[in-house]
């Protein structure tokens, strides 16, 4: 039971209320003891320390928000709170995608041009383009700065190329392999490459050894061609006995529909098998 | 979706062309955390006169 401050207590309830009272007090003692308690056993005592002790190291600095872009969307809004965002793709890309802060009045922040925002926000409003199979990362803070080194090294490409497919997934391999070609004959693989996607080549390797064991004592002469097939042109030409390979420092790129061509020559005097690679990723 | 609807879609990781006795040319595909193989015998890849002979997946 209740009492105001100025009615008087009934002589009945005198004890109520000094019962209540007392749990009161001892309700607000032990709060101030478990406060107490986080200020002591924090080793500094600053905002997060006391935020993780007194919530038992439940409180986390930040929070991930991932949304799938199969499906394109427009100024969804999305209920978070923080102090700062930053972004990350995978198996996408950031052409297409933004965000609004605060009001779908807001203007667009278009997360290809832009890395990060450091400042409050209580309200995000995302819009996509539809991209199968990728997602989009929200990294959300909420007591200052998020480190978000891992995108910012995808933005500023200091991932090796091969790493970065490897990452995000999009690697493709292709592989050309005759097991007799006849002297002066080539081995090819073709591939068109898929609608909206570009292709870039960024090693190359190919093997020619004799078909038979009866010449594998013999020099095996061959080369590797890549030739964007559209475009009628060859990219380059390399050859070696036996095979031979290199990383390209600048990809070959095939834009979407170009068809790509692989030839492995056997440039030697007998029947050889060969075998001419081009690896690299395909966004 | 076909072995030739993957190929079009670029749905691989890794393409192996190789011909075939029979004037064929097989396409080998995988892809990255699926143990699958999948195989495509085809005459006239990517030409208008196409034309897939069978498929298989392993």
């Amino acid at each position: 039971m209740v009492y105001s401050d100025n009615a008087p207590i009934p002589p009945s309830r005198v004890l109520d209320f000094l019962s209540s009272q007392r749990d009161l007090n001892i309700a607000m003692l032990n709060e101030l003891k478990d406060i107490r308690s986080a200020i002591l056993s924090a080793p500094f005592i600053d905002k997060q320390s006391l935020k993780n002790a007194l919530i038992g190291g439940q409180y986390s600095p930040y929070q991930i928000k991932k949304i799938a872009l199969d499906t394109a969307q427009t100024d969804v809004p999305l209920a978070v709170e923080g102090t700062s965002i930053s972004w990350a793709v995978t198996g996408g890309q950031f052409t297409g995608l933004s965000i609004r802060l605060n009001s779908q009045q807001s203007d667009s922040i278009p997360l290809d041009v832009f890395k990060d925002w450091q400042e409050q926000f209580f309200q995000l409003f995302v819009t996509n383009n539809a991209q199968a199979g990728a997602v989009l990362y929200l990294i959300i803070g909420r007591d200052g700065a998020v480190a978000t080194s891992a995108q910012r090294l995808y933005a500023q490409d200091v991932l090796l190329r091969g790493d970065f497919a490897a990452v995000v997934g999009v690697d493709k391999n292709f592989e050309a392999f005759n097991g007799n070609v006849g002297v002066g004959g080539t081995a090819s693989l073709s591939y068109t490459v898929t609608a909206g996607k570009t292709l870039y080549i960024t090693q190359v390797a190919f093997v020619c050894e004799a078909a038979v064991d009866a010449n594998k004592d013999l020099p095996s002469a061959g080369g590797l061609s890549l030739k964007n097939d559209t475009l009628g042109i060859f990219h380059f030409r390399m050859g070696g006995v036996g095979g031979g390979g290199m990383g390209l420092a600048k990809p070959v790129v095939f834009t979407t529909g170009q068809t790509m061509i692989i030839y492995t020559h056997n440039w030697s005097d007998h029947a050889c098998a060969c075998y001419g690679y081009a690896l690299g990723y395909e966004l | 979706m076909t072995v030739r609807e993957m190929l079009t879609n670029g749905d691989f990781n890794n393409m192996s062309q190789s011909p075939q006795i029979d004037g064929s040319l097989l396409v080998t595909l995988t892809k990255r955390n699926d143990e699958h193989i999948y195989k495509l015998w085809v005459t006239n890849l990517y030409q208008s006169n196409e034309n897939v002979i069978r498929e298989e997946i392993v």
